[in-house]
């Protein structure tokens, strides 16, 4: 697993690839959640290099999507292939989490939730 | 012609090392003289004598230098050859000089300490002309002399059993005199085979390994011991000369410890032993506490075994069987099955996030406070939202159980679920076709707070089967990574359509075991099957058991009232029967029994023609309501109850038992509604 924090202004970019399972669930969320310290205005995740998820990396996304919602900002998903939708949709996390088909797509989400929220 | 010109190379050998090397002996042997004549030293006698012996040798080394072409005929063997026999009496020299020298510096005898200091300078320069006459083709570990003496921060060590091999009768005796006076207790031997038999023989905590030794080399006995599985642990430091970088580099990998340059260091010495048994001491303090650690997750995987159903509950038109094979490492798998009523079995899986024994007590949280939600009789949706409410509320550690519940009515074949981010299961068909189970996508529970869960239903037909997995199953990987997917099982089952329950979950286990070819796996692997035989004969009936405790009624009710919905009794038949039940079973457990021993109470339900009858059997006290109805008190109120809920009530007392029959004829009399 590799992570990756890039900041756009005041929007954090998270980019995970790899696998993200109980092994590597630890720093992601060490990582994830240092990430969220910065205080930003939204969270974009892009997971178009991951390969594999599993429940403790679930985990980890509740966890920051908790704290996003009690610090007023949203997290935003985006880039999945088709397996691990598939373990977003079976685990009713796509009730909670709205998926992006690209990194782009997920950006121009957040411009626009962030500009309407500003205005 | 080639012989003579190495004779020539030989002679020149020996001629720098008497012109280089001779002159720098010289303040050694004055020093030894000074020491031999000091006042006083009777304390150090013996090892000054030592000192003096190896002084001459020395000197005597040098003078007599003829050097012989080793066996492979090569120059640098020669010199190397030379380098290591001429550094024997300086291994002693500077043992027993510093040896002296600390005694001498305890005692106070300073005309002792006097003395030492110019031999030890003695020979640190003579181990440069050495250097210089005898240029070894590696330099690379020359750097390793340097803190000479006992240096400021001087570390303690443990002190063990420590073994020496060395041919060298005189590295032997420095040696062991070092380590002695360290408080180690020290065992010497002079070949490698003897070194063999002491390490198996008595047990050392470290041992000390020249690399070169008549019969067997250091190199030989190292990988002796390594090869010996008791023994991998135990460290080994080789003793070698500094230009045997190649064979201190072999030695390394071949799982030596450390290696030590000669001539010694005392401080070198000092902590690389010291560093050893420290090293052994929290090897073992870690062994133990790895086997406490094993021992509480052996505990906890028992724990996490035991509350597992044993068995499937007994059902004529039901089988069913669970089965978990947990990780070496304990994970968060369970499944339960229990008796809802006569006619209801409740079904569940789940897996708890993460890993280790806090994924194991949120789990038996789920799995009691599951079991204690679901005997109440609630649908599965009602259920899972209830227990996500109660996971959800206080959990700052973001943990949540996937987790799939149903319930199978064995009369009408219907099976009713809700699925909280669980796997889909699969329905195998009795001719083998595979539909998946498909979920309402609700959220894993506990999670979010007040999260909507949604029941589903399908129904079986005779020869159905029910598979609920966990991911253990679906995400087992191969040697090439490949998961074992959700393709895979299905075409698993289909295979095995029409077997048993037990066939169903052994089959897909080793299936998934020799998909993984024996690599060790991650996750816990569980499931459960569960096969529908066929609906009962006659589905008009309803028959259930329960103890004589007050709270066996709200179960008793739910599924009296599940019963008569299912047939589709209008609610203002439905609603007085069953509170005529109710007051007849409670009456019977608060007043039926003169002991306290536990009894069976059983209630029967049946149609016949336009007419309920409701039966209730106890082995109490022999009781008849139809002619106690006016008596005074509480006691009777119920009775009074039961009068107005139905038409009619009939009681008899055979075999020792109270059988009241309660008739409603519906739907004549008329109820307020619920």
């Amino acid at each position: 697993m590799k992570i990756a924090i890039d900041r756009q202004e005041g929007t954090a970019v998270v980019t995970v690839s790899g696998r993200l399972s109980s092994a590597e669930a630890d720093l992601f969320q060490q990582q994830l959640m240092a990430g969220l310290d910065d205080k930003p205005t939204a969270v974009v995740v892009d997971f178009s290099e991951l390969k594999f998820i599993t429940s403790a990396g679930l985990r980890v996304l509740i966890l920051a999507a908790k704290r996003a919602r009690s610090d007023g900002y949203y997290i935003y998903l985006c880039g999945m292939i088709a397996t691990i939708r598939e373990v977003f949709e079976v685990s009713g996390l796509l009730r909670i989490f709205i998926v992006h088909p690209s990194l782009e797509a997920g950006l121009a989400a957040v411009k626009q939730d962030v500009g309407e929220s500003v205005v | 012609m080639v012989a003579q010109v190495l004779d020539l190379r030989l002679a020149a050998i020996a001629e720098r090392v008497r012109a280089v090397v001779g002159p720098a002996t010289e303040p050694i042997s004055a020093a030894a003289a000074t020491l031999a004549a000091a006042a006083s030293a009777t304390a150090v006698a013996d090892e000054i004598s030592q000192i003096g012996k190896a002084a001459r040798l020395l000197v005597e080394m040098v003078e007599t230098c003829l050097p012989e072409m080793e066996e492979d005929g090569s120059i640098e063997t020669t010199c190397s050859r030379l380098r290591h026999d001429l550094r024997t009496p300086l291994v002693a020299l500077k043992g027993y000089g510093e040896l002296v020298l600390e005694i001498a510096t305890d005692e106070g005898l300073d005309a002792v300490s006097a003395a030492l200091g110019p031999l030890l300078e003695g020979v640190a320069d003579v181990m440069v002309a050495i250097e210089r006459a005898l240029p070894a083709m590696s330099h690379a570990m020359a750097v390793e002399e340097g803190s000479e003496g006992d240096g400021p921060g001087l570390a303690s060590y443990p002190s063990g059993r420590v073994l020496v091999a060395d041919d060298s009768q005189a590295n032997r005796d420095v040696l062991v005199k070092y380590l002695s006076r360290e408080g180690h207790d020290v065992v010497a031997v002079a070949d490698g085979l003897a070194a063999v038999e002491a390490v198996f023989e008595q047990p050392f905590d470290v041992v000390l390994l020249d690399m070169i030794m008549p019969g067997m080399n250091g190199d030989e006995v190292l990988k002796a011991i390594k090869a010996e599985p008791r023994l991998r642990l135990l460290p080994v430091i080789m003793i070698s000369a500094l230009d045997a970088l190649d064979s201190i580099v072999r030695c390394i990998e071949a799982g030596a410890e450390d290696y030590l340059p000669k001539p010694f260091n005392r401080v070198l010495l000092r902590a690389r032993i010291g560093a050893c048994l420290e090293k052994k001491r929290l090897r073992e303090v870690e062994l133990s506490y790895l086997r406490a650690v094993e021992k509480e997750l052996t505990i906890a995987r028992e724990v996490q075994r035991s509350i597992l159903p044993k068995a499937f509950p007994a059902h004529r038109s039901l089988a069913g069987h669970g089965l978990m094979d947990p990780a070496r490492e304990i994970g968060g798998d369970f499944y339960d099955f229990f008796a809802l009523d006569d006619d209801r079995v409740g079904i569940a899986v789940g897996d708890v996030s993460g890993k280790g024994v806090p994924a194991a007590v949120y789990m038996a949280m789920v799995r009691t406070q599951l079991r204690a939600t679901a005997l109440f009789g609630l649908s599965p949706a009602e259920c899972l939202y209830r227990l996500n409410d109660h996971l959800s509320a206080d959990n700052a550690e973001g943990m949540f159980v996937s987790l799939f519940y149903g319930i199978i009515d064995c009369g009408t074949g219907v099976f009713t679920y809700a699925n909280g981010g669980h796997n889909w299961p699969i329905l195998l068909r009795a001719d083998g076709s595979v539909e998946w189970v498909k979920g309402t996508d609700d959220l894993l529970v506990g999670v979010i707070h007040g999260s909507a869960y949604h029941n589903a239903a399908l129904e079986l037909a005779a020869g159905d089967s029910l598979f609920v997995y966990t991911d253990g199953v679906v995400e087992a990987i191969d040697s090439a990574e490949a998961e074992f997917g959700k393709d895979r099982l299905a075409a698993v089952l289909a295979d095995k359509a029409g077997l048993a329950p037990e066939m169903l979950c052994g089959g897909v286990l080793t299936a998934v075991r020799t998909f993984e070819g024996g690599l060790p796996h991650s996750d816990d692997l569980t499931c459960v099957a569960v096969r529908f035989l066929g609906g009962q004969a006659d589905a008009s009936r309803f028959e259930m058991r329960i103890a004589n405790a007050i709270a066996e009624i709200s179960r008793l009710i739910s599924a009296v009232q599940a019963f008569l919905l299912r047939r589709e009794v209008a609610a203002e038949t439905a609603y007085p029967l069953a509170m005529a039940v109710e007051e007849a079973v409670a009456n019977v457990i608060r007043h039926g029994y003169a002991d306290s021993e536990p009894h069976a109470i059983t209630v029967r339900l049946a149609c016949d023609g336009g007419q309920w009858i409701a039966e209730v059997v106890d082995d109490g006290v022999s009781f008849d309501p139809t002619t106690r109805v006016s008596d005074n008190g509480g006691f009777h109120i119920g009775l009074l109850l039961i009068k107005t809920m139905v038409d009619e009530i009939e009681y008899i007392r055979e075999a020792d038992c109270n059988r009241l029959r309660m008739i409603k004829s519906s739907p004549r009399s008329r109820m307020p509604p619920p």
